[in-house]
């Protein structure tokens, strides 16, 4: 009795399925007149689809994204804050393992690659690296926000924006010139000039990085017929992986370049002359 | 907007600098800080626990170390009083035995001395008895008793 009940409720969402995708084949029309082109150029720069930020100004939707994200962050941090950590044993459950190989592994981290100065690096890389991480994924819920011209769009990762990446690849600059000055003062600053175009390569592999996996989707959703299964493993996956391997990639870039310029160059400089 | 290449908008970064900042405060507040601080608690305590054995297992040695010195010298102490008490008893029993052979020479001595003294007593008294005779039968003699010898040897029998 059961197992018919199963297989005849499987048949009928079987029939349904393909109604829907028969219907959704036959009613699909060209994006609001938009071609491919036009679809591409528009999720690298935003120019039509703005989002008005409280009435004030027109954004892109990355940044409303990024607001999200921090909003739900927080918000979930205050609940761990409240409920989770006055409960934490010596001996740890499986939510506080999750939660202290999270820490740990940041500032375990910094601790490696800048062994003089790392608490504040500590907590720069774990923040950045959840909110790389975690706004990344935020793409995959695909939460639709009202454009400015009454169209709807899907919001996408935080830092799939130009601005969003700028944002985070100067203020890991900012940092790792803050390390230098607060260990090595003058010559701090010398050594983290040196490496002048480290802002740009950092926001414009995370920049680039995100974007690309944004871009197949477009492309993948553009076309109705490409839109079943598909998308399974060209967004998911793709969005997956992004947001491990950014968030690992920078903030390991961070803590790396951090150590060197917060080295100490005194006994270099010391051992040198003697050599000489 | 501004004129920048790449739409990209001063404004927005600044947003997104903010936005970022205010994340970063709220998760080093609420996460990170606790947490970490949790693990220091943590490490600190098995630390000091380690360091409470190892204290106690040095204290425990340390003390091992003393009884079995206390030990060895008590063992030391016991042969000691041993070998004293051996050597008290062996002269209180060569006293004894001295004050026994003592009092046997004595004795002996003593019960010579009383023989010795007995015979001089008896040899007195049979010297007096002879004497005694002698003049009894010198008195007789003088009295006219003939036979002399007959009546000493009378006399000596009785």
């Amino acid at each position: 009795m059961d197992k018919h009940k199963r297989s005849r409720s499987l048949i009928i969402m079987f029939v349904a399925a393909l109604a829907l995708l028969e219907l959704s084949i036959l009613t699909a029309r060209e994006k609001e007149g938009m071609d491919i082109a036009e679809v591409m150029r528009d999720a690298v720069l935003h120019e039509k689809e703005k989002i008005s930020l409280f009435g004030m100004m027109d954004v892109n939707p990355s940044l409303i994204s990024g607001f999200t994200v921090t909003a739900i962050l927080l918000f979930i941090a205050l609940l761990i804050r409240i409920f989770v950590i006055p409960k934490f044993k010596y001996v740890p459950g499986k939510f506080q393992i999750v939660l202290e190989t999270l820490v740990g592994y940041f500032s375990g981290m910094s601790k490696s690659h800048s062994p003089h100065r790392n608490t504040f690096l500590g907590v720069y890389t774990f923040c950045a690296g959840v909110y790389i991480c975690l706004g990344t994924l935020f793409e995959l819920l695909g939460v639709q926000a009202v454009t400015v011209h009454g169209g709807s769009v899907a919001l996408p990762a935080p830092l799939a924006d130009i601005n969003g990446a700028i944002a985070i690849g100067c203020l890991s600059y900012l940092v790792i010139l803050s390390g230098g000055i607060a260990e090595n003062g003058a010559k701090g600053i010398g050594l983290t000039l040196k490496e002048f175009s480290l802002p740009v390569s950092m926001s414009f592999r995370l920049f680039g990085a995100l974007l690309s996996g944004l871009l197949v989707t477009e492309l993948v959703y553009f076309d109705i017929r490409l839109s079943y299964l598909l998308p399974v493993v060209v967004a998911v996956l793709f969005t997956l992986i992004h947001a491990l391997v950014q968030a690992y990639v920078l903030t390991l870039l961070t803590a790396i370049f951090y150590g060197e310029v917060s080295e100490h160059h005194e006994k270099q400089a010391k051992k040198r002359l003697k050599k000489a | 907007m501004t004129g920048l290449p790449l739409n990209i908008d001063w404004q927005q970064i600044v947003l997104h600098l903010f936005n970022f900042v205010l994340l970063s405060g709220g998760l080093y507040i609420l996460l990170y800080k606790p947490v970490a601080d949790f693990m220091k608690k943590r490490e600190d305590h098995y630390r000091e626990m380690a360091e409470d054995a190892k204290d106690k297992q040095d204290e425990a040695e340390k003390l091992r170390k003393e009884y079995e010195k206390k030990l060895e010298g008590a063992r030391e102490e016991i042969e000691q009083m041993k070998q004293e008490a051996v050597s008290t008893a062996k002269a209180a029993a060569d006293k004894q035995l001295e004050n026994a052979d003592a009092k046997a020479k004595k004795i002996l001595e003593d019960a010579k001395e009383q023989a010795e003294h007995e015979r001089d007593k008896m040899m007195e008294s049979a010297r007096e008895e002879l004497v005694n005779l002698a003049s009894e039968a010198a008195a007789k003699i003088i009295d006219g008793e003939t036979d002399v010898y007959e009546s000493f040897a009378k006399a000596a029998g009785r």
